[in-house]
């Protein structure tokens, strides 16, 4: 397959908006997740 | 226990014969649709057979399963006689399955739903119904029909259980056979699997391969509030199905048109089917269905088939006489379980709504105007404000999940770690640049943005919305097709399995059962799985309070029952739902004779009513502060006279300080430092037996809407402050050296309580009235009031329940000579906000404090906390053998 700069571009930025997002989430919901999580597993 | 299980396998036999026969003459040919079809004709036949036996008064086992027995001979003999057709249906089912090739990504997503099955089943065998609303509306009526053995309107003080209540029917299938609520969540489940089939066929009807459209069903199946729900007994999940099924429906239509296969009159006949049982279970159907509508004209529209659409509803173009009379029939069912609830109001209530109101263009048509109790309350018009807020709300709770969303469904939980870091960048993509997605996406928000604007502003309207999720899914794996770079695609995918695995973390346990809980329910027969057994908080009740009365009342003796409005009864009916309830509405008037009447020696009461006996309660309270309509509003209680006003300006997004006084002649507020209502009000304000003196928090006991916003440098004095004073403190604050062991040295006169929350919530006076944060209330270490040494504030969401509970001591509670202030920087000054004060309790509760008078006569014996019993020699020694 040819490289197609327009969809790089498109495809390595989506990516980057999406492991962005998942820090901005990881920041605030990681803690509670794993929170239950380890509830679960001391059980 | 075998008869039960033998007419069990009868009664779902018949349902599944009932089932395939109405599956044959209404499928398609195309595989992918007949899933859901087969799923929505199994949901609709179990309900409507449920219904049609319950309304007759045949609902329990043995009525039903003769009835089904009847039913299955009957299929018996036309199966004997139409045998050839038969085989041709079966033979079309096992094409779907004909060899399944096994691939690695085949695998993969089969394993992934198994995992979800897995603890999908594990919460459906060990866990009890635990949902708030599930326990005081929904499931009393399941409760109720079992045990009478026919669907009636009960008597309740619960007025929502005068709602629609298909979805309860449904879910009463569950029990009446066992007589035991074990298998109640299997029918939320059957929802959630319809809803995640439904999303399997939108996605194939958008040309997504096999095991595209599988993970993108997965990944909606693993979204956490919708994950949580199907095991919840809530009814939004049943909404939400049938939206999504109508919507595949639609897709499919979009794409094909008409086809001779699946004619047009045939599917139409199932999206009104879905639409009827969406309006029976919950009236919000009706708003999530212009997207429906607009997705349903581009389709006509597209293939010419409006005219043909209306020519088809004709009985003329229905093919054969039997089919007209299918239809009609199949139509007459879904019109019954829609239209029953709303004509039964309407002869009871003389409100179809009831007890919502129902407006039209600002005109009341149907309610007193009032919708008084909790959850009643309806916008019944379409308003932009409500929109924006709720989508606001919609922001806050669903997409960046800011509060304790995984917990016991307060805030109905969030759309977990997929649809934000994954479906947001999607649905934006698809927006740009996919039309075919674009135009999906757009119905799928009219529908949201159509919700939002006709409920009025409520964070608890999240639980309407599990329809919405698939759209990120959706986009997503659009997107996955579109980009066609392997080296992009794999590494996105990879990002949503993880986030997806993230998803299942979050609810493998439902966050509402401690460790011990769970130890405890698992221990117990599977029959004997009560919440009463768990310890679980309800709004003044916990699950082993219940477990107390039951322990205490004799099996066959009728527990009376007394209750605010919105209070959770369904645990007292027992795992089993043989207690017998009865709720005295002639409370405390004619409570005795009521009780003596029926032969009713025992009382149930929840701590809600409980902690008001003996005391005296005025009907409003104490003193507080709080905003009102872009002003300072006060309310204070003098001689069990309330009197509320407001005055002066608070504007949102800003900084005000606001004062109030009271000497016991005069009454002043100040905003800002400036005087804007002085009144002269006489006498001592009046207390309730124990009001906690609360900041921010919107409760059962406080005026309004939840405050949002911040709140800062909140004190109260036992004296009245010159308006110089107050103006000093506005400015400096109270000067006080924040190390404990200088507070008392330098206590200004006078003062009982100052919250600075620099940090923390103590009490720098030195009187040791600390705060605690309630719910979602976070501290806040920057954007303080603008007061020197202010270095944080308290920060609230707007949520009921959330705040800062400073106790109940004595101290606080100061009947004349007082002096409450607080800096304030609302969100929003619309509507009322409670800001600081001792609450007050509304005039519903006031007539509970009556049964003190009661309790006096020496007409009751305390049991436990909760269960009060009528005095005579029989229960007197009842009592005195428990040992209590």
């Amino acid at each position: 397959m040819r490289l197609n700069l327009p969809r790089l571009i498109v495809g390595l930025g989506i990516l980057a908006i999406n492991l962005y997002l998942l820090k901005v989430y990881i920041s605030t919901q990681a803690k509670l997740t794993f929170e239950f999580f380890l509830t679960l597993v001391n059980f | 226990m075998l008869l039960r299980l033998i007419q069990m396998g009868i009664g779902n036999l018949f349902v599944l014969g009932v089932t395939i026969h109405l599956f044959r003459l209404l499928r398609t040919t195309v595989p992918h649709l007949n899933i859901p079809i087969f799923g929505f004709l199994w949901i609709f036949s179990a309900t409507l057979f449920t219904f049609l036996l319950g309304i007759f008064g045949f609902l329990a086992p043995a009525p039903m399963a003769l009835a089904s027995l009847i039913g299955l001979l009957l299929m018996g003999l036309h199966f004997l006689r139409n045998r050839s057709r038969y085989v041709v249906t079966f033979s079309s089912l096992r094409t779907r399955f004909k060899r399944p090739r096994f691939t690695l990504v085949a695998g993969f997503l089969a394993a992934a739903a198994l995992i979800q099955l897995l603890r999908i089943a594990f919460h459906v065998w060990y866990t009890p119904p635990y949902v708030h609303d599930t326990l005081t509306y929904h499931l009393p009526n399941v409760a109720e029909w079992v045990q009478k053995g026919r669907i009636h309107a009960i008597s309740t003080p619960v007025l929502r259980s005068y709602w629609p209540a298909t979805f309860e029917v449904f879910e009463s299938w569950f029990v009446v056979f066992l007589h035991n609520d074990l298998l109640i969540q299997l029918g939320c489940v059957s929802c959630y699997l319809l809803a995640v089939t439904s999303v399997y066929a939108i996605c194939r009807g958008l040309d997504f391969g096999k095991h595209l459209s599988a993970g993108v069903a997965l990944l909606y199946a693993y979204t956490p509030s919708v994950a949580i729900h199907a095991t919840s007994c809530k009814n939004d999940m049943a909404v939400a199905a049938v939206y999504l099924f109508a919507m595949a429906l639609l897709v499919d239509l979009l794409r094909v048109g008409n086809s001779s296969s699946f004619p047009l009159s045939r599917r139409l006949l199932l999206i009104a089917m879905a639409f009827c049982v969406g309006v029976g279970t919950k009236a919000y159907a009706v708003f999530i269905a212009p997207g429906l509508i607009l997705l349903g004209i581009a389709a006509l529209v597209k293939h010419r088939l409006l005219k043909g659409a209306i020519l088809s509803l004709h009985p003329k173009n229905i093919p054969s006489t039997g089919r007209f009379t299918l239809y009609t029939g199949l139509l007459l069912g879904s019109g019954v379980l829609t239209f029953y609830w709303y004509v039964r109001n309407y002869v009871i209530f003389d409100n179809p709504f009831y007890p919502a109101d129902f407006k039209l263009f600002g005109h009341l048509v149907f309610g007193s105007g009032a919708a008084p109790d909790p959850g009643t309350s309806a916008q019944s018009s379409f308003s932009i404000h409500s929109m924006w807020q709720n989508a606001r709300n919609l922001v806050t709770y669903k997409i960046l999940d800011q509060f304790r969303i995984y917990t016991d469904l307060n805030r109905i939980t969030g759309w977990g770690w997929f649809n934000f870091a994954c479906g947001i960048s999607a649905v934006i993509y698809g927006l740009l640049f996919d039309k075919r997605v674009r135009f999906i996406i757009l119905c799928f928000v009219t529908s949201l943005l159509s919700l939002l604007g006709w409920v009025f502003v409520d964070d608890w309207h999240g639980r309407f919305l599990h329809f919405f999720p698939p759209v990120f899914a959706i986009a997503f794996g659009a997107l996955l097709i579109r980009l066609r770079i392997r080296w992009a695609t794999a590494p996105l995918a990879a990002l949503a399995i993880v986030c997806s695995l993230f998803n299942y973390l979050a609810v493998l346990n439902v966050g509402v059962f401690s460790k011990d809980d769970l130890g405890r329910l698992m221990a117990l027969p599977p029959l004997q799985r009560s919440l009463v057994n768990a310890d679980i908080n309800y709004p003044w009740v916990t699950g082993s309070a219940y477990g107390e009365v039951l322990k205490h009342v004799p099996e066959g003796e009728i527990i009376g029952y007394s209750l605010r409005k919105n209070d959770v009864i369904y645990p007292l009916y027992g795992s089993d739902l043989s207690r017998r309830l009865h709720y005295i509405a002639d409370f405390p008037a004619g409570l005795v004779d009521s009780m003596n009447s029926r032969g009713i020696r025992y009382l149930y009461f929840p701590r809600a009513v409980e902690r008001f006996i003996g005391g005296w309660m005025p009907p409003y309270g104490a003193h507080q502060i709080g905003v009102r309509g872009g002003q300072m509003a006060t309310w204070i209680n003098l001689n069990s006279r309330n009197h509320e006003y407001n005055a002066g300006e608070v504007q949102p997004g800003k900084w005000t300080h606001l004062a109030f006084t009271f000497s016991g002649e005069q009454a002043i507020s100040y905003v800002n430092g400036e005087i804007v209502a002085a009144l002269d009000y006489r006498g001592e304000v009046k207390f309730n037996r124990t009001p906690h003196f609360v900041i921010g928090e919107r409760s059962n006991f406080t005026p309004g809407e939840p405050f949002r916003g911040r709140i800062d440098e909140v004190s109260l004095f036992r004296r009245v402050l010159a308006q110089r004073e107050i103006r000093e403190i506005m400015n400096r604050g109270i000067s006080l050296t924040e190390s404990p062991s200088n507070q008392s040295a330098t206590t200004p006169d006078g003062l009982v309580a100052y919250y600075r929350f620099n940090g923390n919530t103590k009490d720098l006076s030195g009187n040791g009235h600390d705060g605690k944060l309630i719910g979602y209330a976070k501290l806040a270490s920057d954007n303080g009031a603008p007061v020197p040494g202010a270095k944080g504030c308290v920060r609230l969401p707007g949520v009921i329940g959330n705040g800062v509970d400073c106790g109940e001591s004595p101290e606080l509670r100061i009947a004349s000579n007082l002096t409450l202030m607080a800096w304030v920087h609302p969100d929003s000054v619309d509507g009322t906000h409670f800001v600081a004060g001792t609450p007050y309790s509304g005039g519903e509760w006031w007539k509970h404090s009556r049964i003190a008078k009661v309790i006096r006569d020496n007409t009751f014996t305390q049991i436990t906390r909760h269960l009060y019993a009528l005095k005579s020699s029989e229960t007197d020694r009842r009592t005195g053998d428990s040992g209590d």
